[in-house]
């Protein structure tokens, strides 16, 4: 059936009561904030338009502009490798490390990254990767996936949390008492092991949130401080980018730096938002020696010039997720995927367009269009959900599906056969009012809820 | 003027679709109904089926082209399809109908003479979202209302095909909205959206909520 | 041919920028001091001081109480206080607390204000590194509760010259 592994997801989260609660009180809370922030702009929606006009521009021009990025790069001493899908990404990564003899890689968020599987690449070379945001941190002792893009640890307790690093910390042989189940606890713990790991790493990996085409510059934005952290302690930085995450100059860098964190957290900026030009210059005391940029593709420039390009203007800011009355109820991780939400459900079927639990995920919406009504580039998700539905429901929903509507639609193309329906239902009503079972969809109703009266 | 009843009122309320009627001429409007118009397509739409929407589409459009004047629909659902979407499933011959079609309250709403009728205690109003964010209608409602408390913006769940597909994620959001309602000390719930009123409605029977769950037609009609 | 980006404007003009700058940074934690004796204030008796003017090394680092780091600019819309990698880039980093020495005339009103102006603030081009702090380091990332301090320095000082 057409949707069912989402569906079986699905029921896992929606049995889970401490996701469910934590799901709530994180969507409510950032979900809030966004528009708060917003007002302290006079036009927010001026913003947002103008926002859409420069990513949209971006996008129609793309080549041009990477090449002028590429070149900028190139004219302030850092490297670019065009990675034309994960592998090359990794490879050339993996590349790296072994020509540096590194040994361990602190890596902040990178979604780019995960899509890639970069961290399983970089062990099975025998490299150790440390996550240092955080909640992704948390998440990689765990050995799960986020549920969540901003807070990717949210389904876990304090006292999850406090196993988790007990049981780190032994295994790094150290003895001594057991990390309290106390947050304030919990973040010294994190604080000094992964400064550690931030002092010892000789690659930092992080992700690009804009890359900045006329300077060669890549803009960089995080609440924590590992992103400085990766970008400035090891000797090699690398830095892995969508290929579309990119704007031309500092004048649109700055309108799109007006509505990230705003869209994503409610802050006016994030508490870092880092503008790196090239490695280390001559005459600094630190710095990496070595800055990579690599521009991943993975499926992206397949999108440009469809009817989908749009959602190559996204910014990962997450504030579809925390609208989507869906998301809400189910988390992350029943999407199955690195991009979760409606940017997960309209992204994830088309770098994936041959998998059929990717192309599942466009089911997964009541298509309410609360999400294009809060994304700060103004993408259309709700209709190319329709879109993504029209391209692949009628051939993954099976012969029945596509026997129901046809019979339904020869009927109802005449007021007789539309009448013939009338009738019909209103016997079948009368007795589905006594059922609470029945066959297919009939039977999905009714396992929830009372037939129409 | 005519009156597009919708398949959901003629299928499972018609009792709404008399209820459209009445409010309408009880404000001086001569009111015919469509005949042999059936479903704005949207049901096979929403669930990627082009061709068998269009085809439905089509014959409703046919019908209504039939008439003149403004095309009544008491379904934000449908006014959105239609309005929308006809033009592109269609084309040229959808763009006539589509640019006549106005959601119900929204055509009462404009009026000069809007008489609020109090609504009462209790009374809580629910926003579909085609209604909200496809045509941005919300004060209308509110002012025929004449008052209701409010409830989060969130969809309900409903969704066409959705609310059988994933059947259990709709319900947990109806859930949401139901527990909203209660929160708010309401014992009566009205919308302009058959869709999500019969969904809210039939899980608030299942939970015992004893909520009274009305069209805004019918309330407006009993004044 | 360049494009004309529109500027992005603020609701509420900022008439006067260090007062605004004030407010915003006192509302994301930060401790404001004024005036020559502020950097002492701010360091308030905690030792080893490390002065990014002196360009200490990572080890010199290591056990710095305090960091003392002239800024670029500020930003008085979002309190948000700009550095760059010329001095060193650690002192405002690995140290617990940081102090920010800012001159009243570099506070200006929105990040446009610097992002659209570089050339007033880098005639010779971008350095390697820019961050605009805007507050202490800080996480929700266990329970969703707001704690400071998980990387970068938890304990923030502007000290306006």
């Amino acid at each position: 059936m057409a949707e069912a592994a989402f569906k079986a997801r699905a029921h896992g989260a929606l049995n889970d009561d401490h996701l469910r609660g934590a799901l709530r009180t994180a969507t409510d809370v950032l979900g809030m904030m966004r528009p708060v922030s917003l007002q302290d702009l006079a036009d927010p929606d001026a913003v947002r338009d103008t926002a859409r006009t420069i990513r949209k521009r971006m996008v129609a021009d793309l080549p041009r502009v990477l090449d002028r990025f590429v070149e900028n790069v190139d004219a302030v001493g850092g490297t670019v490798f065009r990675a034309a899908n994960g592998d090359a990404a990794v490879a050339y990564i993996v590349g790296i490390a072994q020509q540096r003899g590194a040994r361990v890689v602190a890596k902040g968020k990178s979604m780019a990254s995960e899509e890639i599987h970069l961290n399983a690449g970089l062990e099975a070379a025998g490299v150790t990767v440390v996550e240092t945001d955080l909640g992704e941190f948390i998440i990689q002792l765990a050995g799960e996936t986020p549920s969540h893009i901003i807070a990717p640890a949210i389904h876990k307790t304090r006292y999850d949390v406090a196993e988790l690093f007990t049981a780190d910390a032994a295994a790094r042989g150290e003895t001594g008492a057991p990390v309290a189940p106390d947050i304030p606890a919990e973040f010294a713990y994190a604080r000094s092991r992964l400064r550690e790991a931030f002092l010892e790493a000789d690659i930092g990996v992080t992700g690009v949130n804009f890359a900045v085409a006329e300077t060669g510059s890549i803009c960089l934005v995080e609440n924590e401080g590992n992103g400085r952290m990766c970008t400035t302690l090891p000797r090699v930085h690398i830095a892995v980018m969508g290929m579309e995450r990119i704007v031309e100059t500092w004048d649109e860098l700055d309108v799109m730096l007006n509505v990230l964190a705003r869209s994503a957290t409610g802050q006016p900026l994030s508490v870092y938002t880092n503008i790196l030009t090239g490695p280390r210059r001559v005459d600094d005391v630190d710095g990496p020696e070595e800055l990579h940029v690599v521009i991943l593709d993975n499926g992206r420039s397949a999108i440009r010039g469809t009817k989908f390009e749009d959602v190559l203007d996204c910014i990962r800011c997450g504030a579809c997720l925390n609208v989507c009355p869906v998301y809400r109820n189910v988390g992350g991780h029943a999407y199955n995927a690195v991009y979760s939400g409606p940017i997960g459900a309209v992204l994830t079927p088309l770098l994936r367009p041959d998998d059929p639990e990717a192309r599942e995920l466009s089911q997964a919406s009541s298509l309410c269009g609360a999400c294009w009504e809060a994304c700060p580039v103004r993408i259309p998700l709700h209709e190319m959900l329709l879109d993504l539905r029209a391209r692949d429901a009628p051939g993954d929903g099976g012969a029945t599906r596509r026997i129901g509507f046809s019979l339904w639609s020869w009927l109802w193309s005449t007021r007789a056969g539309f009448v013939a329906t009338k009738v019909a239902s209103r016997v079948g009503r009368r007795v589905g009012r006594r059922a609470r079972r029945a066959p297919g969809w009939a039977g999905a109703w009714l396992s929830t809820r009372e037939a129409p009266k | 003027m005519v009156v597009f009843p919708t398949c959901l009122v003629e299928l499972v309320a018609p009792a709404v679709g008399q209820a459209v009627v009445r409010a309408l001429e009880a404000r001086g409007y001569t009111v015919t109904v469509g005949r042999g118009a059936t479903c704005c397509g949207q049901p096979a739409w929403n669930a990627g089926y082009v061709k068998d929407a269009r085809r439905v589409a089509r014959r409703t459009a046919k019908a209504l082209d039939r008439t003149t004047g403004p095309v009544v629909v008491p379904s934000g659902s449908c006014a959105a399809m239609m309005h929308e979407y006809w033009p592109e499933l269609l084309g040229e011959s959808g763009v006539g109908v589509a640019s006549r079609v106005v959601e119900f309250s929204a055509f009462l709403g404009a009026g000069a003479d809007v008489q609020a009728r109090p609504a009462g205690d209790g009374v809580a109003y629910h926003d579909s979202c085609h209604m909200l964010r496809s045509l941005g209608i919300k004060e209308e409602p509110r002012r025929l209302l004449g008052g209701t408390a409010e409830l989060s913006e969130r969809c309900c769940g409903f969704g066409g095909t959705f609310s059988v597909k994933l059947p259990e994620v709709s319900t947990a959001m109806a859930d949401e909205k139901l527990d909203e309602v209660v929160a708010a000390g309401c014992d009566t719930l009205v919308g302009c959206d058959l869709s999500c009123l019969m969904h809210l409605d039939g899980r608030a029977r299942r939970r015992g909520l004893g909520l009274t769950v009305r069209h805004l037609a019918e309330v407006l009609a009993d004044g | 041919m360049s494009v004309v980006i529109p500027e992005v404007v603020y609701k509420r003009e900022v008439t006067s920028p260090v007062d605004d700058f004030v407010a915003s940074w006192t509302r994301l934690m930060g401790q404001v001091h004024r005036g020559a004796d502020g950097v002492t204030a701010a360091i308030a008796g905690r030792s080893p001081v490390a002065f990014a003017v002196d360009r200490p090394s990572r080890e010199e680092l290591a056990d710095a109480a305090v960091g003392v780091v002239p800024a670029v600019a500020a930003i008085a819309a979002t309190g948000s206080i700009v550095v760059d990698s010329r001095l060193v880039r650690a002192v405002s980093l690995l140290p617990p607390a940081c102090v920010f020495v800012i001159r009243a005339d570099d506070i200006v009103a929105t990040p446009g204000d610097v992002l659209r102006h570089r050339d007033r603030w880098w005639p010779d081009g971008p350095p390697a590194q820019i961050v605009f702090v805007t507050g202490p380091s800080r996480s929700g990332d266990i329970e969703l509760q707001l704690l400071t301090g998980v990387h970068g320095p938890g304990e923030v000082h502007a000290v306006i010259v």
